[in-house]
């Protein structure tokens, strides 16, 4: 009759055996976890209010009276890479003070005019850390700009709307205790 | 004949197994309890995000299709039961009412006074949020309620801040909600320049 092997495993072979697991599971939980963060910033990113706000920033560059010139666009398409969006190029003061208006109630923080394919952009944005440390009238905002930047698309594509330039903002949420950025980008036609 | 182990286990063996399953037993109730934490208070934002999202695009749409020319915010006149209405007009020449009406129960400081001056007596204001627009009722998520002090009906999820503002020919709506979990992160939130075409 076969001689049955009841010897069990050796402590070294379960010790290796509970190693291996251990290292599987650290690197599953450390390949996962940053995911869940990934998941809690988008909820900043796009979200209706934003993305409302920047409609209303860009129906404004999109309104004749806002000065976009063949000197932007050439900034735009070989120079830096972007332009500020700022109220003071509205020439009639009327239009001036419903912008000021605007910005100062969807607490825009900063939006660039960028061109519609945001490759570009995001070359410029990646290595640049000022573009996470904002600073608008003396007042530094610490904002995850390059993150969104780097999460966007790059619809390389084109737009359907064959629009050349996309606006890019960054609203600043304070009313009640709240102290949140939140980041929004829409397609503009000029 | 093969010669049967019937050793069986020693009491330190035992306790070392109840020692290692009332690990795995504790480790793992504690993750699934703050798995279930976790889950409820995403339903609960799932909940706010949609009744936020809903009203948000309804009122947006009307905004940017129709053309804001006009806006009248008429505030509260009853601070024991607010009703803060604003009145868009549109160029097509139609107009539509946001009407929103709040009316709170006592915060617990106020209860816990109201319990020792008037005990069983006190008049009951209980918690009622409602956000009508364009004549239709949309009825704010219910996530809970408790009772304070006085036993008027104190809901989860409050509206706790209205801000209108109709000057400077711009719009801006702010209604903010507050809920234990979440403080006061949602809120619905309009802007819109007045007669900008």
């Amino acid at each position: 009759m076969r001689k049955l092997n009841n010897k069990g495993f050796m402590l070294v072979e379960t010790l290796i055996v509970a190693v291996f697991l251990v290292t599987i599971f650290s690197i599953l939980y450390n390949n996962f976890y940053p995911l869940i963060g990934e998941y809690e910033r988008r909820e900043y990113y796009d979200d209706i209010d934003s993305k409302y706000s920047i409609y209303w920033i860009k129906r404004m560059i999109q309104d004749g009276g806002y000065s976009f010139t063949d000197s932007d666009k050439n900034v735009i398409n070989s120079g830096a890479k972007y332009v500020e969006f700022n109220c003071s190029k509205f020439a009639n003061a009327d239009k001036n003070a419903v912008c000021k208006e605007m910005v100062s109630r969807l607490n825009l923080v900063k939006a660039y005019i960028i061109s519609y394919t945001t490759t570009n952009f995001k070359n410029v944005v990646k290595n640049n850390e000022a573009f996470d440390k904002m600073v608008v009238d003396g007042v530094t905002h610490n904002v995850d700009f390059r993150d969104y930047i780097a999460y966007l698309a790059e619809f390389s594509k084109g737009s359907l709307n064959r629009a050349n330039y996309r606006v890019v903002g960054v609203f600043h949420n304070t009313k009640d205790d709240n102290d949140f950025y939140t980041y929004a980008t829409i397609e503009v036609k000029r | 004949m093969k010669k049967l182990n019937n050793k069986g286990m020693t009491i330190v063996e035992i306790l070392v197994c109840f020692v290692l399953v009332a690990l795995i037993t504790v480790s793992v109730y504690s993750a699934i309890s703050s798995f279930n934490n976790k889950r409820n208070i995403e339903s609960y934002k799932e909940k706010i995000y949609t009744y936020k999202n809903t009203l948000t695009k309804l009122i947006q749409d009307d905004l940017v299709k129709n053309g804001l020319i006009s806006a009248k915010y008429d505030p509260p006149s009853d601070l024991s039961n607010e009703i803060y209405t604003v009145t868009l007009g549109f160029r097509d020449g139609t107009s539509k009412k946001l009407i929103v009406t709040r009316q709170l129960a006592r915060d617990y400081d106020e209860s816990v006074a109201a319990k020792e001056d008037c005990g069983d007596s006190c008049t009951k204001v209980n918690d009622s949020f409602m956000i009508n627009y364009d004549g239709i009722d949309y009825s704010i998520p219910d996530l809970g309620e408790y009772e304070n002090e006085v036993g008027e009906v104190v809901k989860d999820l409050r509206i706790n801040n209205i801000d209108i503002d109709a000057s400077g020919n711009v719009l801006s709506i702010y209604i903010g909600f507050y809920h234990p979990d979440l403080s006061t992160r949602y809120a619905i939130s309009i802007v819109c320049p007045i007669n900008y075409y």
